[in-house]
């Protein structure tokens, strides 16, 4: 329950985090840019910023929203005792931190640059696995 | 229990809005763009070491053109890319190329050790075989593929093959580092200046960060080319006096 709170809490800092993100993007926070100074701009307008066509940053909000979304259901009187909330946000989670670990070894060993508020994604993310996964274990 | 759920939402909600005020904050305070220009470029001659001259550039078009357009550019930059394969070719094409403008392209690597500089070398020694603007589209324009390869050279090989160039002299050059000084002075020029990002444009000495589109870019050529218009005698006889 409280777990489930706490994902949720999670996802909606992921959420505005990836909203920023993508602002930055779409060049509406600013100017559209690489810098030296703010790796951000060096990631987040890489070739690597944009997965199947989409700017992972989008991908990333509808990730959020949709653990936020299902996190808040979970919490809910009627579904509270229930496990497949556990079970889908174990997934989503999963999912969401394999593509975070990507992006990861994309700044790391290919743009060799470290965009802080895509760090701050990825530590949400792998936030919100392990506490799926330990509330997965506790449902058993 | 109903009481705690709806702590829980009210948390969520006070969340959201900090959130959601932050963002317009920051979105707020970076729509102004010129006060960002004024204030970064106006310390440019601080540096006690002499300014590295303006030849470490890559120039196209004549010398006396009345539009002098300068960017400063990173290989795997993607606002850079951008440019490089939306907007510039098309400039070249329109303005460089027809004589109104001049166009200087300077290295300026964001990030030391990176393939980016090789890049940037390739460009220059696909440059040796005149070919430095096909290179250098294609380069800016694949910064995936190269970027994530094991062995940069051998693209580079490979493109300049492609383009019909001697690629193994592209290869050698780049691995025995022939233009690696003068990429490195051109990064050093960008650092005297002050920048801090790339693109940076400058269009007659006016700076412009960031990736632009050709509406824009053609926009700001033909205001200094009406600017100088204007400021010129009407006639011919006049330019004695």
């Amino acid at each position: 329950m409280n777990r489930r709170r706490a994902i949720a809490i999670l996802a909606l800092l992921g959420a505005l985090d990836a909203a920023y993100l993508l602002l930055a993007k779409l060049g509406i926070t600013g100017p559209v840019a690489c810098s030296i100074s703010r790796g951000c701009e060096m990631v987040n307008m890489s070739e690597y910023s944009v997965f199947l066509g989409f700017p992972v940053s989008a991908i990333g909000l509808a990730g959020y929203l949709a653990i936020l979304l299902l996190a808040i259901a979970g919490t809910l009187p009627r579904w509270v005792l229930e496990r497949w909330p556990d079970l889908l946000l174990t997934l989503l989670s999963g999912i969401a931190l394999v593509f975070t670990l990507y992006l990861t070894y994309a700044e790391l060993f290919v743009l060799h640059a470290i965009c802080q508020w895509c760090v701050a994604s990825q530590v949400i993310v792998i936030a919100i696995f392990v506490l799926a996964v330990v509330g997965l274990r506790r449902a058993r | 229990m109903a009481s705690s759920q709806s702590k829980f939402y009210g948390i969520l909600g006070v969340i959201l809005i900090a959130g959601a005020g932050l963002i317009a904050f920051v979105v707020i305070k970076n729509r102004n763009p010129d006060a960002i220009a004024t204030t970064e470029y106006s310390s440019l001659t601080t540096s006690s070491s002499e300014m590295v001259s303006g030849e470490v550039g890559v120039a196209r078009g004549q010398e006396d053109a009345p539009v002098l357009i300068e960017e400063y550019a990173d290989y795997l930059c993607g606002a850079c890319g951008m440019v490089a394969t939306l907007t510039i070719p098309q400039v070249l094409r329109d303005y460089v190329d027809t004589g109104a403008a001049r166009f200087i392209f300077y290295d300026y690597p964001l990030n030391p050790g990176s393939p980016a500089e090789l890049a940037a070398q390739a460009a220059r020694c696909a440059g040796d075989q005149n070919a430095f603007w096909a290179m250098h589209k294609v380069l800016m324009g694949r910064q995936r593929e190269w970027g994530t390869a094991r062995n940069v050279s051998r693209m580079f090989r490979e493109y300049a093959d492609a383009l019909g160039l001697d690629g193994t002299a592209v290869e050698d050059c780049v691995e025995s580092g022939v233009h690696d000084a003068v990429v490195q002075a051109s990064g050093e020029r960008a650092r005297q200046l002050g920048l801090n990002q790339t693109p940076t444009f400058f269009i007659n000495g006016q700076p412009v960060v960031g990736a632009m589109g050709y509406d824009r870019m053609a926009a700001m050529i033909e205001e200094e080319l009406a600017k100088q218009q204007a400021s010129q005698p009407s006639g011919e006889g006049d330019e004695d006096r």
